[in-house]
């Protein structure tokens, strides 16, 4: 009798569970593992994932996708240029001393690649409740974007090389000549 | 004893198939209630030209799916894939896509055959295709569920597929948009360029930061295959092949 009424109580339990959480609407995130923890790079091939939200699933994977080649791209290559600045002042009068001090800070990334290759290799919607999101934006995919290795070192290479070309117009230019006149003058 | 196997085996049951929690594919492609049905397969460049049937003999109609079928067939044979997308700051993105068919006019005769006419649920279909046939797709094509993830390479051939919501009104030209986004999806997996740039301003207490992202994907497709189409009762599905030697980067 024990085991029939466990086994009834399970049965209740496991419907109730199994058939009530067939959609995912969540105002809570469930996102999946392999966002938070994407799959480590292999010989084979590049990971980065991506997310986004939009009131349209169509557009929501789309943008989660463009948001996972970004960062494929920022993995391949970026510029950050950062400037920053700090200033301190202390004005004494007597035994007194007024303090001031600022700091700014601004950076830039630029990313500028283009791959071949970069696939889908997961992606998953999920559905937010209306009612905690207070808007019509209430669908949101993950991404996991893959990109082959083979791909990914011409990309490198790629980039090398326009480095070389910058060097090359670099040595052509009248600052480089400048330059190395400086030098011969230091040697003689 | 026997009733708590029974009740077991339900428990399990209800969990594996009632609910289908294990054997139902991550939904954001199809939903839930729709079952991919194959109404067409072909290996072969072609063309697929579909009118509903009206009249008893289907005659007009037939002539009408051919006429659409030479169509989507001149869009087979040459198709240009141009898409520009924007991004700022992760709220707002634009989307334009574009794609050019040549602008020829193809005309059944010696170099351009009726390969096949038939009627499906109610529907006339006709199929152009090139009388001297080139050689076809030979690989094996992935499975749906792989396709619903992303584009996929088999050897030398891409898979993509694509859907389109399902209508009675012009079917030739949903068949097409389901062909044209599934293009499109190929398009950025084959070749894509990210252009960004994030700024951030950070002083005392105050940030500002903002960015915006430019993606830019053209290639030129010179055969498309329609190697698999399905049905639901909401969708049309296609699934497109793409020989990379036919796939052209400018």
């Amino acid at each position: 009798m024990k085991i029939k009424s466990i086994l009834l109580t399970l049965f209740a339990f496991t419907f109730m569970v199994s058939c009530g959480g067939e959609k995912a609407v969540t105002s809570q995130s469930s996102m999946p593992n392999w966002v938070m923890v994407p799959p480590t790079d292999t010989e084979e091939f590049f990971y980065a994932p991506g997310q986004a939200e939009s009131s349209r699933q169509g557009t929501a994977l789309r943008m989660a996708q463009n948001n996972a080649t970004t960062a494929m791209a920022q993995k391949l290559e970026v510029k950050v240029s950062a400037l920053q600045k700090s200033f301190e002042e202390e004005v004494q009068s007597g035994p007194n001393a007024n303090y001031a001090a600022t700091f700014s800070s601004a950076s830039e990334q630029l990313v500028n690649n283009t791959m071949n290759g970069v696939t889908r290799d997961r992606a998953e919607c999920e559905q937010l409740n209306p009612e905690v999101t207070g808007g019509n934006v209430n669908q949101r995919c993950y991404v996991l974007v893959r990109m082959p290795v083979g791909q990914a070192r011409s990309v490198l290479e790629n980039a090398l090389s326009k480095d070389e070309e910058l060097y090359t117009k670099f040595k052509a230019s009248k600052a480089f000549e400048e330059l190395q006149n400086k030098l011969h003058e230091l040697e003689d | 004893m026997r009733f708590s196997h029974i009740l077991l085996i339900q428990t399990v049951l209800i969990n594996l198939v009632l609910c289908g929690n294990l054997f139902s594919q991550s939904t954001f492609f199809l939903d839930e209630d729709e079952q991919p049905v194959l109404i067409y397969q072909s290996e072969t460049v072609h063309g697929f030209g579909i009118e509903p049937v009206y009249s008893y003999s289907a005659e007009e109609e037939f002539e009408d799916a051919c006429q659409k079928a030479l169509k989507e067939l001149n869009s087979n044979l040459f198709m240009s894939v141009y898409i520009e997308e924007f991004q700022a700051n992760d709220y707002s993105t634009y989307n334009f896509p574009e794609l050019s068919i040549r602008d020829t006019v193809l005309t059944f005769d010696d170099n351009i055959v009726k390969q096949d006419s038939v009627i499906i649920d109610e529907q006339a279909v006709c199929v152009a295709a090139p009388a001297n046939r080139s050689s076809g797709i030979n690989v094996e094509i992935p499975s749906l569920s792989k396709l619903f993830i992303g584009p996929q390479k088999v050897g030398d051939t891409w898979f993509a597929v694509g859907k389109t919501r399902a209508t009675s009104y012009n079917p030739s030209l949903a068949w097409m948009k389901a062909k044209n986004n599934a293009l499109q999806d190929l398009t950025k997996a084959i070749r894509i360029s990210v252009q960004s740039i994030e700024r951030q301003l950070e002083e005392g207490d105050y940030t500002q930061s903002g960015g915006i992202t430019y993606f830019k994907s053209n290639l030129i497709y010179n055969s498309i295959y329609n190697v698999r189409r399905y049905t639901t009762h909401k969708s049309f599905l296609t699934v497109i092949a793409v020989k990379e030697s036919d796939v052209i980067e400018y």
